[in-house]
């Protein structure tokens, strides 16, 4: 149940949860113990029956295999070890986001925990400039603009080839060519004053550049982007 | 019961005679399972907003739409029911549609990107919308929660 994997209990008297199913000092014991598990009388026992019964063996079918000898004795390890803070008092539940009481949102915002993205996506979101140009810059970081390379890639037939249109070069419209190496864009970044380094991807390069220019960045040259883009 | 005796009763009351499912508080009620067509009053509300006036705005200005005008219709369905999958493709078909090429059908093109990538947080790097299947499922715990939290409530006291 997927309840059970948000929700983390400090077990003190240990009888509102499930031995097997719940997640217990960050881990869920069916399948941390798998073997085990597998040999159990009752797989709904909470945690406070296993943890005060005198036969602990008793609560499982024999023979076991060898394997599940070895986790046997890792449990009975474990629970011995364990030490309630107090013997009658009810346990206590936390959401695996830090707090006792439910919320929907950050249920939907524990999915996407475990994805780091590059900064740049947050230095893009926070910056000053319209929402416009925050729209231009995601296809951007994503390598998803819509570049004549982003046809060719989509194997659409063009006409008059997949070179870039505001140079002579004969380079193909990709995404570093447009925005950084293209004697159109060159000029322009130069009149800003932003030098982009020569080579690395594109979050190196932002990086680098943000280091480098002086004043709060990704606010002007979002104009400049759409600077470019227009012409 | 026949129908003459339900008219006959009907009369009595000074009421009509209804059938199932019907709607309750804004929500279609019914004695079985509820079936794709009885959510047609939200498909019908999505595709309303997503008038031809989404066709002269920007990509930014379409995602906004999106995220605060189309993704928060289906929110009170969402709390109480569990939407079927398909119901949620209909209305993902419209956000993509509006995303993309802002509510025109007729007009060709494809979408710039996945719409997993899309679907996920702004400093995750997705564009924010909203992913309903998961949002549901959060509404809907809100509901087993409450279940839970009163019956140690009621352990206790």
């Amino acid at each position: 149940m997927k309840y059970r994997g948000v929700a983390v209990c400090t077990p003190n008297k240990g009888d509102t949860l499930s031995f097997w199913d719940d997640l217990i000092n960050g881990n869920i014991y069916s399948s941390t113990l798998p073997h085990l598990f597998h040999y159990a009388k009752n797989s709904k026992s909470s945690f406070w029956k296993l943890r005060t019964t005198n036969d602990l063996l008793g609560c499982f079918n024999l023979p076991m295999s060898r394997q599940a000898h070895n986790e046997f004795l890792l449990l009975q390890h474990e629970l011995e070890q364990f030490q309630p803070v107090t013997n009658d008092s009810k346990d206590e539940w936390v959401f695996i986001w830090g707090q006792s009481k439910y919320s929907s949102s950050r249920y939907y915002q524990h999915h996407f925990a475990n994805e780091i993205p590059h900064p740049a996506f947050t230095w893009m979101w926070k910056s000053k400039c319209v929402p416009k140009i925050k729209f231009f810059t995601w296809p951007v970081l994503n390598d998803r603009l819509n570049t004549r390379s982003m046809l060719k890639r989509r194997h659409k037939f063009l006409e008059e080839g997949y070179n870039c249109a505001l140079c002579h070069d004969n380079r193909e419209e990709i995404i570093e060519h447009l925005l950084f190496s293209c004697p159109f864009t060159a000029t322009r970044w130069f009149a800003l004053g932003i030098y982009w380094r020569e080579d690395g991807n594109i979050f190196e390069r932002l990086h680098a550049a943000k280091q480098r220019f002086p004043l709060p960045f990704l606010h002007g040259s979002g104009h400049d982007w759409c600077l470019v883009h227009m012409e | 019961m026949g129908q003459e005796r339900a008219a006959q009763l009907a009369n009595v009351f000074g009421c009509q005679v209804g059938s199932f499912p019907f709607t309750y508080l804004g929500l279609p009620l019914g004695l079985t399972k509820l079936q794709v067509k009885d959510y047609a009053p939200l498909i019908c509300r999505i595709e309303r907003r997503l008038s031809a006036s989404s066709r002269f705005l920007s990509y930014a200005s379409r995602l906004q739409l999106v995220n605060s005008v189309i993704s928060s219709l289906p929110t009170y369905y969402m709390c109480s029911l569990k939407l079927p999958a398909t119901v949620i493709e209909i209305i993902d078909k419209h956000r993509k549609n509006c995303l993309w090429r802002g509510s025109d059908y007729s007009k060709k093109g494809y979408n710039l990107a996945a719409w997993n990538l899309v679907q996920k947080p702004k400093s995750k790097g997705g564009l924010g919308v909203i992913n309903l299947s998961l949002q549901n499922e959060a509404l809907l715990m809100k509901q087993l929660d409450k279940f839970y939290k009163k019956r140690t409530y009621n352990g206790s006291s």
